[in-house]
């Protein structure tokens, strides 16, 4: 769990952020240091969109154009946050904008093929390949895996984009409130309800947690 | 408390949110409630499921397909960058070429400029004649006050820094003091003033002045001197190509200038023009200036042309005569204009030496 940031102490600290340089480079035309900053946050930047988005090929779809948009946009970054806080603010758009492409496609056509295969039992089908070890653990740890993001994908969008950010990515509350241009107090409302919402969803899923 | 009140302040006691009593109070309820205790204990494991969530793999070549289109976006908008600045070797040229039109086009504008900067002074000098004319009587007798001059100077000229009015006002205050030099004793300072300002003012200017103050020739003697002595150069020397033309061979320094310029000087100017016929124009030329110095003259302008020598010397006009029959014994003068009775103090003789017929 991440820590809770005593937030006078996290207003007063100078940000370090040790893709400062990358950054300057980008703006300087450099491709190569936004070569090294995707290759540094791509991953994380996936997960997010992934676990926002519930289908894997849309995720990648979605960083890419949130990169696309970052490498526009980075001679405007002034460093006032981290450039992984800035960059996850533009994944988060790019996610919510996509859920809500989704939205009005399902609403005006009904079922997509693009839409996101879950199954009766909730699992989403469209699951990305893992790569662990036994297959049979693979396959256990899949089904988990995809009925736990089933609920996820059906907190409501405000809950769900906290929930990620802080219990699955581990943003501090500044962090994720400066991403959503909220004040901590919302954030942390917020997340106890998701945290509520989730517990009854996993319940109705696996039954008795403990 | 209610259970349900409890359960909804679960995530918040477990993180720790809460105020001491109330956790102390959410303890306590936990302690005795088993359903309570049970839901805090899911709420527990659903974050921990949450967290234990497997972290996805980004695709093989995800990188190389993010920077793919990055590079794509950036040769675009260096294409655009490199249209308008790029290469150097066009670039730097015309750099170049602009800094030197700029250099060029800003001397051309200082030299169209320059003489009208020049020009800014006589107007200011020109407007003081009106205020010289409404000059009462007692204000010649009187220095005129410099408060009564300025707002007249500042006119034309502006704002002007003191120095600069001081300097435009001096003229003002020097007409007031001619008048008290025709009566008294001309100051060298007014007089080094009049000098100076003189050239500056219009001809026609000059002429208004003379007429109306006609006894103050004494005082502006040396200075009307100067000027005519370089007008009398410039007749002489601009009328030689002339009588050339007409085959005027004795004939010097007659014709007046058309200018407005010449006319006002030529009521000022006292002249004598001669022509002296000599055997051998060398030796007459020393001889004439032996005569010169034995009645106090000099030259002030000697030129040869064509065989002949061209002398225009400066005699005082009661020595005049005496120069002329002493002149007389180098060869066969001709006066071509003027007399001998000249007035002046001063009076400039224009002499064309020339071989005999």
């Amino acid at each position: 769990m991440p820590e809770n940031p005593d937030p006078v102490v996290a207003q007063n600290r100078t940000i370090e952020d040790d893709d400062a340089g990358f950054v300057a480079r980008c703006q300087r035309g450099e491709t190569d240091a936004f070569a090294f900053l995707v290759r540094r946050h791509q991953k994380k930047m996936l997960n997010i969109a992934y676990r926002m988005i519930g289908d894997y090929d849309e995720a990648c779809d979605v960083v890419q154009e949130a990169f696309l948009a970052a490498w526009r946009a980075i001679g405007k970054f002034r460093g006032d946050a981290r450039f992984s806080t800035w960059l996850c603010g533009i994944v988060l758009n790019h996610a919510k904008n996509r859920l809500a492409q989704r939205a009005a496609r399902s609403r005006s056509e009904g079922a997509s093929l693009d839409d996101p295969a879950i199954s009766a039992d909730g699992c989403l089908l469209n699951e990305p390949c893992c790569r662990e070890a036994s297959v049979i653990e693979q396959i256990e740890k899949r089904e988990r895996d995809s009925k736990v993001q089933g609920c996820i994908s059906a907190l409501e969008d405000g809950q769900r984009e906290v929930l990620v950010l802080r219990d699955i990515q581990g943003f501090s509350y500044e962090e994720i409130g400066v991403m959503l241009k909220l004040s901590e107090g919302t954030v942390k409302s917020r997340l106890f309800r998701a945290r509520n919402a989730m517990k009854a969803g996993l319940l109705k899923v696996f039954g008795d947690l403990t | 408390m209610t259970c349900n009140e409890i359960e909804n302040r679960l995530p918040a006691y477990l993180e720790n949110n809460l105020s001491p009593e109330e956790k102390k109070n959410i303890k306590g309820h936990i302690a005795s409630c088993p359903r309570c205790s049970r839901a805090a204990e899911a709420l527990r494991k659903a974050q921990g499921i949450v967290q234990d969530l497997t972290e996805v793999e980004p695709p093989p070549f995800f990188e190389q397909r993010i920077m793919s289109r990055v590079r794509e976006e950036a040769a675009q908008k260096q294409g655009l960058l490199r249209k308008l600045f790029y290469p150097l070797y066009i670039k730097i040229p015309i750099q170049a070429f602009a800094t030197l039109m700029v250099a060029v086009m800003a001397f051309s504008i200082y030299r169209t400029v320059m003489p009208e900067l020049k020009d800014l002074a006589p107007p200011a000098i020109t407007m003081t004649e009106p205020a010289k004319d409404k000059a009462t009587p007692e204000s010649h007798k009187t220095p005129v006050a410099p408060a009564a001059v300025t707002p007249v100077m500042r006119t034309p000229a502006g704002d002007l820094p003191e120095k600069k009015q001081q300097r435009l006002v001096a003229p003002v205050i020097e007409h007031g003091a001619k008048a008290d030099r025709v009566a008294g004793s001309p100051s060298p300072l007014q007089e080094e003033q009049a000098v100076t300002i003189k050239p500056a003012a219009p001809p026609a200017m000059a002429v208004r002045e003379k007429e109306k103050l006609p006894l103050r020739a004494e005082a502006l003697r040396t200075t009307q001197d100067r000027a005519d002595k370089q007008e009398a150069v410039q007749s002489f020397e601009t009328l030689l190509p002339e009588r050339k033309r007409k085959g005027e061979m004795a004939t010097v320094g007659a014709a007046p200038a058309p200018s407005q310029a010449t006319d006002a000087t030529a009521a000022k100017r006292s002249a004598l023009d001669l022509t002296i016929h000599v055997r051998d124009v060398h030796v007459a030329v020393r001889e004439v200036e032996e005569r010169l110095g034995q009645v106090n003259g000099r030259i002030i302008e000697r030129q040869r042309r064509d065989g002949r020598e061209f002398l225009i010397a400066e005699v005082a006009a009661q020595n005049l005569a005496a120069f002329l029959d002493r002149v007389e014994t180098v060869g066969r003068v001709k006066v071509e204009k003027g007399s001998r009775d000249v007035p002046g103090a001063n009076v400039t003789v224009n002499m064309e030496i020339a071989g005999e017929p």
